[in-house]
C-alpha cells in the first residue's frame, strides 16, 4: 500500500513537470482587401460566400484570416443578387502563412480589374522599414521620389516596387516617369521600423480621383537571437542555494532511510 | 525483507528521487530538449474575435479626420492620353483626402496589478549581434519595434529584467507568479489603453528561442519575456527564457 503510494506521489510530481511547446506559427492565409475603383461601391464574394458589404473606393481591409486553399473572388454592385454576372471575378490560390492582398482598380485605360499581390512578409534589418509602392491606378507610369531622388523609375500599372530603407519619414512626390516636376506631393510619408508599408495608387488621374492607400504591415523584424534580461544578483544570491540546500536535505533523509539508520517509523503515525 | 524495510527503501527512494528531480529539473533547465512550464490555451470566444477585430479597426486602421494629409491635386498634372469627361465630374461638397495613412501608435506604459508591475516602455531594436538591445535598467520594460505594434496582427514582444547588476529584484521578477486569466494593461502613446489576459507561460533555453516568437496565430497578442534558470557567472546570462503569452481582448474602459 504505502509503496503504491509511492509510485502515486512519484507519479504525481513528475506529471507537474510537463513537456511542452510553443504554440505553432498560424497556418491561416492573410487577405487584405482594397477597393481602388472610383464610384462604384461593391460587395466582395470569396468563394460564393460574401465576405465584404457596401464595400467603398479607397478602403482597405483588416487582413482577413482565411484557410490556406484556391479562392473565387467575385465583385458584385453593392446589393446585387449573388447568383448574378460578376463585375470582377478572379482566383486567387493562398499557401499557408502567405499574406496577399487582392486589389480592385482600373487598369492604364480606365477598365476596372483585380490585381492579386502577394506581399513581402520576410524579416526586415533592424532599423529599417519596407516600401512597397503599387501602381494600380489611371495614370501612366510614374518615378516615385523621396528626398528628391528616385527611389523607383518608370512605375507602371500595374506593377509594384519595393526597398527595404532606413525608418523614418520621408517627403515623397510622383513625377512622370523621366520627368522632374513632380505632379503628385510632395507628402510626409512615416515608415515604421520593422513594418511593411504598402503604398497604393488608385482611381483615375484624369477624373480627379487619383489618391493613395496605405496598408501597414508590423511586427516583420527578426526574432531577437538573444533576451538578456538578467544581471545574475538574484541569481548569485537566492534561487540556487535554496536548490541546494533543499536538494541536500532530502539526500540526507534518503540515504538515512537505505541505510538503515536506525530510524523507526510508526506505521499508524503514517497512515 | 521486512515490511519496515520496504517502508524504509520506498521512502528513501522517493526522498532521492525527489532530491535527482529538484537537482535535474534545475540544470536541466538549460537543456534544449525539455521545456518547463505549463501552458494554458484559453478557448476562442467568438465575441472576443469580434471584439479583437473591433479594436484592430480602433487601434491600427482608424483614420480620423484630423490625422489624414490632405494634399491638394497639383495643377501641373496633364492627363496624357485623354481629356478630362465633363459628364462624369459631379461637385463634391466634401474633399476626399489624398493620402490615408493608418496611425501606428507605440506603447508608453504597461500595468500588470496581480504583480504590482507599472513601469515605463522603452522601444529598441536589435543590437549588431542580433540580441535584443536592451539597457541594464531594472525598471523599465523594453517593447521591440520589430514585433507587432501592440493592436495589431501578430505578437508584441516586451522584455523585462528579472534582477539587477547591482543586486536586488526588477520590473518582472514576479512574472512566474501570472495565471491564466491575469490582466495585462498596456497604454499607447495616444492614452488609449488595451486589454490582455494571461493565456500562459513557456519556458524555453535562453540560446534557443524560438523562431515562431514573433508569429502566432493571426491575433494580436503580447508576449512577456524574463529570465529564468541557471545564472552562468562566465557568460553573464540566465540559462532560459520565461515567456507569458497573453490574449487581446480590446479597448479597456476609460477611468
Amino acid at each position: 500500500m504505502r509503496q503504491l503510494i509511492t509510485v502515486v506521489i512519484t507519479l504525481a510530481l513528475l506529471a507537474a513537470v510537463p513537456f511542452t511547446v510553443l504554440a505553432a506559427g498560424h497556418e491561416k492565409a492573410q487577405l487584405t482587401v482594397v477597393h481602388g475603383v472610383p464610384d462604384l461601391v461593391v460587395d466582395v464574394y470569396a468563394n460564393d460566400a460574401k465576405v465584404l458589404s457596401n464595400f467603398t473606393f479607397g478602403t482597405v481591409t483588416d487582413p482577413l484570416a482565411l484557410d490556406p486553399g484556391t479562392y473565387k473572388l467575385a465583385i458584385r454592385p453593392a446589393g446585387a443578387d449573388p447568383a448574378s454576372a460578376p463585375v470582377l471575378s478572379a482566383e486567387a490560390t493562398l499557401a499557408a502563412g502567405q499574406n496577399a492582398s487582392v486589389v480592385a482598380h482600373l487598369d492604364a485605360d480606365g477598365q476596372p480589374r483585380l490585381s492579386i499581390f502577394v506581399n513581402d512578409t520576410s524579416p526586415v534589418a533592424s532599423g529599417k522599414g519596407r516600401l512597397i509602392v503599387r501602381h494600380t491606378a489611371q495614370a501612366p507610369a510614374v518615378d516615385v521620389r523621396a528626398g528628391g531622388a528616385v527611389v523607383f523609375a518608370n512605375l507602371a500599372n500595374p506593377n509594384e516596387a519595393k526597398a527595404d530603407v532606413d525608418a523614418k519619414t520621408y517627403s515623397v512626390d510622383l513625377a512622370p516617369a523621366g520627368q522632374a516636376q513632380a505632379v503628385f506631393g510632395p507628402v510626409d510619408l512615416p515608415l515604421a521600423a520593422g513594418a511593411a508599408t504598402i503604398v497604393y495608387a488608385i482611381g483615375s488621374i484624369e477624373k480627379g480621383s487619383f489618391r493613395l492607400v496605405t496598408q501597414v504591415i508590423t511586427g516583420l523584424g527578426a526574432p531577437p537571437s538573444h533576451v538578456g534580461t538578467g544581471g545574475g544578483s538574484a541569481a548569485n544570491a537566492t534561487l540556487p542555494l535554496t536548490v541546494a540546500v533543499l536538494a541536500a536535505l532530502l539526500v540526507l533523509a534518503g540515504s538515512a532511510a537505505l541505510v538503515r539508520v536506525p530510524v523507526r517509523i510508526e506505521r499508524r503515525n503514517l497512515r | 525483507m521486512t515490511a519496515s524495510t520496504r517502508r524504509r527503501k520506498a521512502l528513501g527512494t522517493t526522498a532521492l528521487l525527489l532530491a535527482m528531480m529538484l537537482i535535474g529539473g534545475w540544470l536541466n533547465a538549460s537543456s534544449h530538449a525539455l521545456l518547463l512550464g505549463p501552458v494554458g490555451v484559453s478557448p476562442r470566444v467568438p465575441e472576443a474575435d469580434a471584439l479583437r477585430t473591433e479594436a484592430w479597426r480602433l487601434v491600427g486602421q482608424a483614420i480620423p479626420s484630423e490625422e489624414v494629409a490632405v494634399l491638394p491635386l497639383p495643377e501641373t498634372w496633364i492627363p496624357p492620353r485623354h481629356s478630362p469627361s465633363p459628364a462624369v465630374e459631379e461637385p463634391s461638397p466634401v474633399r476626399e483626402p489624398l493620402l490615408v495613412i493608418p496611425r501606428l501608435v507605440e506603447p508608453v506604459r504597461i500595468r500588470i496589478p496581480s504583480i504590482g508591475v507599472d513601469a515605463p516602455i522603452q522601444a529598441v531594436d536589435l543590437a549588431p549581434d542580433g540580441s535584443l538591445a536592451i539597457s541594464d535598467d531594472g525598471d523599465t520594460v523594453f517593447w521591440y519595434r520589430g514585433s507587432a505594434y501592440p493592436g495589431w496582427p501578430g505578437r508584441a514582444l516586451l522584455a523585462g529584467h528579472l534582477d539587477r547588476v547591482e543586486g536586488g529584484w526588477a520590473v518582472f521578477a514576479g512574472l512566474h507568479r501570472l495565471q491564466p486569466g491575469s490582466v495585462v494593461l498596456l497604454e499607447l502613446a495616444d492614452g488609449r489603453v488595451l486589454h490582455y489576459t494571461v493565456t500562459g507561460q513557456a519556458r524555453v533555453a535562453s540560446t534557443d528561442l524560438p523562431a515562431e516568437l514573433l508569429t502566432g496565430e493571426n491575433s494580436s497578442e503580447l508576449v512577456l519575456i524574463t529570465c529564468a534558470g541557471w545564472w552562468d557567472p562566465q557568460r553573464r546570462v540566465y540559462s532560459d527564457n520565461l515567456l507569458v503569452f497573453t490574449r487581446f481582448d480590446g479597448l479597456a474602459p476609460l477611468s
